[in-house]
């Protein structure tokens, strides 16, 4: 008797044929879809991503990639039996390449194993011909499959065994051999020579490192010679083009005598297939196995900068395209900056038991992250991803609050500097603020408490402007982390902290004359198929007028002339603030000139104090060093310009009396 | 024929089966069953609601089957996922879901006492500890589902959760040493 579940099984089969016959279900086109996994992300992603413009046909069509060939119609009766049209290739998991923005190579992003595709136009036609002569001399013109288990599997047979027959299915079958022929047979009626040739020399395996595969002829060019597969020359090739068929035995690397024989060996094969003249190898045999092996490809060179591309990665495409990999991603990274940065971090703090050290740098005009680099150089980004209290640098929001919404000249305002007990402000009666070793200076403008980083005027300006306004125009300029509205936050008493990241972006904004553009360190990111996205240039949101940021510029270049970050006077017009918690457990400096922002943050990871751990001491050096090496080019007298603002004395509750 | 079938990935057996193939369907049905009745029973708590759902959960994953799109070898995960929603969707409107079914025509099935005791078996095949899941602290519930059940990679749950690979390891590790500590006191108590 059959129970349940059989009953269930063929009630569904019936609904199978009934899929096969499409017009039996005239209601199934008009109802929205299921979801199915890939493309249910895909729409996802395309509704959050408003930020980057990519075509909903090319990622539809990336993420269908695998299907092409199961797309196609039936190749005659199946016999129930499966064909290769049945069968979805596996194609191998393709490492992806981060790129600065000079094209050099900052790291890899996946960990499928050491694969880069090359296009059919990439692939040198020395590597095809080296490859038939090898592996299938007969390839150009017999049959794509030969059913004498005794003879050598063909070309077309092996790619469908790497390609179709995955380890732990068919390959394993008792028939394999016959299952290898037909899919072989069936591959050749749907696919061209040319392009089963370039498909084997991409997903070919030809060799191991660290024992994980190096698939693809571009992979074993990289792995075995430090270089890309069309500037090889003969002999490079021809050892190549040898190493898939008896990779264990003719390993470079561990076996140099029999690779040298093999290759010696695919050189007389290429001359007995006419390739190349006997003269040329006879030249390319006396020439050593030149084999010099790139020990990082594909370790990243810099892991922190990849870590935070591939976050950022996953806010822009799906999550299955950037899995099967084989993306390049240009970034906005400057090498020379992001080297300067990695240099001036570890000069100063250049110690595993120093505290970490890291720097984000954005170009103001455009939002690009020319350099984000820390002194650690692990798979985390400190200065994207490590949330810290930023000190006295968020006084600068409340002075824009002060500018910005009350028309208030913070030389003309005045607050007394002075301990603020507890019960100074009834709203919060614990609420009580003292300024470093004591040291109060009476009546002072506010313009003086921002080049002095006094707190307590900050604390009475926060408390007379309200947390709403600083708050939001603190968002307004760049800062991403929740505010709570609470009264230490003009002085940096943040529930979550913030990024150097966001730092420099919220300074940016005052280097761009008042225009955020929210920083970016993706320009483009081309698909395997060789499509290039590029990312839409974010939209620049005016937050302040001109004359408005220009009044802050004023009062932050003070602090670096003449206040708490002299240190950070690298000659060239700039303005900036320092930070620094009470607990010294963070120190920063924030700059700019109208070419670059910079933020520099310190601390241990564990939050411990730090030594001497002000921000005009700790972290305004390696900004000079950093900002004095980027800004050679970049520097011009005419900087910081200083277009008319007028504002009048601001009075709220706590201000100082104006004097007669 | 069939044996053919069987050594095939899900990835073929749903674009075959998206193409008529009852072979690749019937193959398809049989291998995950026991792990789609244990996912709802373990979501309803109710046997004959987890019989009447699973003809659902197959007749969506049939109907999906031509976008379906591989991330893993696998497709328990993303019929796990199927089986999840349906349980949700029927406890919150109060009936069995049968959009699918009804799409389909996949005629709905008396459930007798014979076939309750049927899903209990299925159900202890697709996973013993399913049922103790729910009691383990949330992050550690997520990771264990995920890489457990789910099956998913630990470079693909750290990539969706947004923390470490370390991480989750971690989660995995301590939520099952707990879920057999907890199993073994559930045998013996």
């Amino acid at each position: 008797m059959s129970d349940y579940f059989d009953r269930l099984e063929e009630h569904l089969l019936e609904a199978v044929d009934q899929l096969a016959a499409p017009s039996r279900l005239p209601r199934a086109r008009r109802e929205r879809p299921l979801r199915a996994l890939g493309g249910g992300r895909v729409l996802s992603w395309l509704a959050v991503s408003a930020g980057v413009a990519v075509s909903l046909a090319v990622i539809l069509v990336a993420s269908s990639l695998h299907h092409s060939v199961a797309a196609r119609s039936v190749i005659g009766g199946t016999g129930g039996a499966p064909t290769i049209d049945h069968v979805v290739p596996r194609v191998p998991k393709a490492v992806s390449e981060v790129l600065a923005a000079d094209g050099s190579v900052l790291g890899y992003i996946g960990s499928g194993g050491e694969r880069t595709v090359l296009a059919e136009h990439a692939i040198p036609s020395l590597v095809r011909e080296a490859t038939v002569a090898a592996e299938d001399p007969g390839f150009w013109t017999r049959a794509a499959q030969t059913s004498d288990p005794n003879e050598r599997p063909t070309l077309t047979m092996r790619l469908v065994r790497a390609l179709y027959l995955p380890s732990t299915s068919l390959r394993q079958a008792s028939g394999r051999r016959a299952i290898e022929d037909r899919f072989a047979r069936e591959l050749s009626a749907l696919r061209s020579k040319t392009w089963i040739l370039d498909q084997y020399l991409n997903d070919a395996v030809y060799g191991s490192v660290g024992g994980r595969a190096v698939i693809g002829v571009e992979a074993a060019s990289r792995m075995f010679f430090d270089k890309p597969v069309s500037t090889l020359d003969l002999a490079q090739v021809a050892l190549l083009a040898g190493l898939p068929d008896a990779r264990a035995l003719t390993d470079p690397l561990r076996a140099p005598a029999a690779a040298l024989r093999r290759r010696n060996d695919v050189l007389k094969a290429m001359v007995d297939g006419g390739s190349i003249t006997s003269a040329a190898a006879a030249s390319a045999e006396r020439s050593g196995l030149q084999v010099h092996p790139d020990a990082t490809y594909p370790a990243s060179k810099d892991p922190a900068v990849v870590a935070y591309v591939a976050q950022q990665l996953r806010a822009q495409i799906p999550a299955n395209v950037i899995t099967a990999g084989g993306l390049t991603i240009r970034t906005t990274i400057e090498p020379r900056d992001q080297l300067e940065a990695l240099a001036s971090l570890r000069a100063h703090e250049g110690s595993a038991r120093d505290p970490v050290a890291a720097l984000a740098s954005i170009d103001p005009a455009n939002g690009h992250i020319v350099a984000i680099a820390d002194n650690r150089s692990q798979a985390f980004n400190y200065a994207a991803d490590a949330a810290r209290q930023p000190g006295s640098a968020f006084t600068v929001f409340a002075l824009m609050a002060l500018i910005h919404d009350e028309h208030g000249d913070p030389a003309k305002t005045f607050y007394v500097s002075h301990f603020l007990a507890p019960g100074w402000s009834p709203a919060y009666p614990t609420y009580s603020v003292h300024n470093y070793e004591g040291s109060y200076q009476g009546r002072i403008s506010v313009a003086n408490a921002v080049r002095t980083a006094d707190n307590t005027v900050f604390a009475q300006l926060g408390i007379d402007l309200g947390p709403a306004k600083i708050d939001a125009i603190a968002h307004a300029m760049g800062i991403t982390a929740p505010l709570s509205g609470a009264p230490s936050e003009p002085l940096g008493g943040l529930g979550v902290g913030v990024s150097a990241l966001q730092m420099a972006d919220a300074y940016a904004t005052l280097a761009n004359g008042g225009v955020h553009i929210p920083p970016t360190i993706i320009s483009s990111v081309t698909l395997p198929g060789g499509t290039t996205t590029s990312t839409r240039p974010t939209s620049p949101t005016r937050v302040l007028t001109i004359g408005e940021a220009a009044e802050a510029t004023k009062v932050l270049r003070t602090v670096i002339t003449t206040g708490t970050g002299t240190a950070a006077n690298f000659g060239c017009p700039a303005a900036g603030k320092t930070g620094t918690t009470s607990d010294f457990s963070s120190a920063w400096f924030i700059g700019y000139t109208p070419q670059l922002a910079t933020s520099v943050w310190l601390g241990y990871p564990s939050g411990r104090p730090m030594t001497d751990g002000f921000g005009g001491t700790l972290a305004a050096p390696i900004w000079h060093d950093y900002m004095q090496a980027a800004s050679l080019s970049r520097c011009s007298p005419q900087a910081l310009p200083t277009p008319p603002w007028s504002g009048g004395a601001y009075s709220g509750k706590h201000t100082a009396p104006t004097l007669p | 024929m069939g044996r053919a079938w069987t050594m095939c990935e899900d990835l073929d057996l749903l674009a075959a089966a998206a193409r008529g193939e009852r072979e690749a369907f019937a193959v398809f049905y049989r291998r995950h069953l026991s792990s789609v009745v244990s996912v709802l029973v373990a979501e309803t708590h109710d046997r004959e609601l987890a019989a009447d759902l699973t003809g659902e959960v197959f007749a969506a994953a049939l109907l999906a089957a031509r976008r379906y799109v591989a991330e893993n070898a696998t497709a328990s995960p993303w019929l796990a996922g199927i089986a999840r929603n349906k349980a949700r969707d029927s406890l919150r409107r109060g009936r069995a879901e049968q959009r699918a079914r009804l799409r389909l025509g996949v005629a709905r099935e008396p459930v007798t006492d014979a076939d309750l005791e049927r899903v209990d078996e299925l159900a202890s095949l697709g996973g013993q500890m399913v049922g103790l899941l729910g009691e383990l602290p949330e992050p550690h519930r997520q990771a264990v589902q995920a890489r457990v059940i789910e099956e998913l990679d630990y470079s693909q749950i750290a990539a969706t959760s947004g923390v470490s690979e370390a991480l989750v390891r971690q989660r995995v590790r301590r939520g099952l040493s707990w879920l057999r500590a907890r199993s073994d006191q559930e045998d013996t108590g």
